[in-house]
């Protein structure tokens, strides 16, 4: 992977961050 | 009966099925966005931000299709599970594009140069994040069930006319944006490996939708039947 890979990364890693905290908010309103 | 509550929350069967399609279609969407598509002649390995970035607008569009469909389910027969639905594709609708416009920042950076610019697709896109946002918040104004479930469902049908209006801004003037590559008349402009890649993201992008949708509309539900 070439240039700009921090952008490649930080997409990737927002992604990440935004689903799986989304997946957790379900998990905690499920108690 | 509060014993009712876990058993709505766990929602119907097929939610295992859900989780383990929607972690399999992941793994392998991010082997083929990271590893087996090719690189782009102009961006080089940027262009793997668009197998993100495009899944969740795609997943923004048809989040509130679902809720105009489900507003409109309300208004027709009032059914509860109907409200359920339209509350929870605009939940997870706001999620995604919120994570479209952010991810589509990031793209612009290296791209365009600037992180923002006022262009139709991004100014429509903020619109409509916007839009939908305030019909969550709409949500909160009643404790009445039926009266929240009618405002926003009349809000919910008629904010749906956002998802042509995002989709058409970049043909409708000289916009920066590039045009649609893949929902537009004749074959898709794309390479055919990345347009494989991008239609398996996508459609593990949909799976995951899907799951969070059969869990949510069940917190919905256990909401409104908690003494």
């Amino acid at each position: 992977m070439s240039g700009g890979a921090e952008f490649i990364v930080a997409a990737y890693a927002v992604t990440a961050i935004v689903l799986v905290g989304y997946l957790v908010s379900l998990r905690v309103r499920a108690r | 009966m509060i014993t009712t509550y876990p058993q709505a929350v766990r929602g119907p069967r097929v939610r295992p099925y859900l989780a383990g399609a929607s972690i399999l279609a992941g793994a392998v969407a991010l082997f083929m966005a990271l590893v087996w598509s090719p690189r782009d002649a102009n961006q080089g390995d940027l262009v793997r931000i668009m197998y993100v970035h495009v899944p969740a607008a795609w997943l923004a569009y048809l989040s509130f299709v679902v809720v105009f469909l489900a507003s409109v389910a309300w208004l027709w027969g009032k059914w509860p599970l109907a409200d359920a639905i339209a509350v929870a594709s605009a939940e997870i609708g706001v999620m995604f594009t919120g994570l479209a416009l952010v991810l589509g920042s990031i793209w612009a950076k290296p791209t365009w140069g600037v992180w923002w610019t006022w262009e139709p697709r991004l100014i429509t896109t903020a619109v409509m994040f916007a839009m939908y946002a305030g019909y969550l918040l709409l949500r909160s104004l009643s404790t009445d069930f039926e009266r929240r479930a009618t405002r926003s469902a009349v809000v919910g049908a008629i904010a749906v006319l956002n998802v042509p209006i995002v989709h058409l801004s970049v043909t409708w003037m000289n916009a920066l944006h590039q045009l649609p590559s893949v929902l537009r008349p004749g074959p898709p402009a794309l390479d055919g490996r990345m347009l494989t890649t991008l239609i398996v993201c996508v459609v593990a992008m949909t799976i995951f939708y899907a799951y969070c949708m059969v869990v949510r509309v069940g917190l919905e539900r256990a909401r409104s039947t908690r003494p």
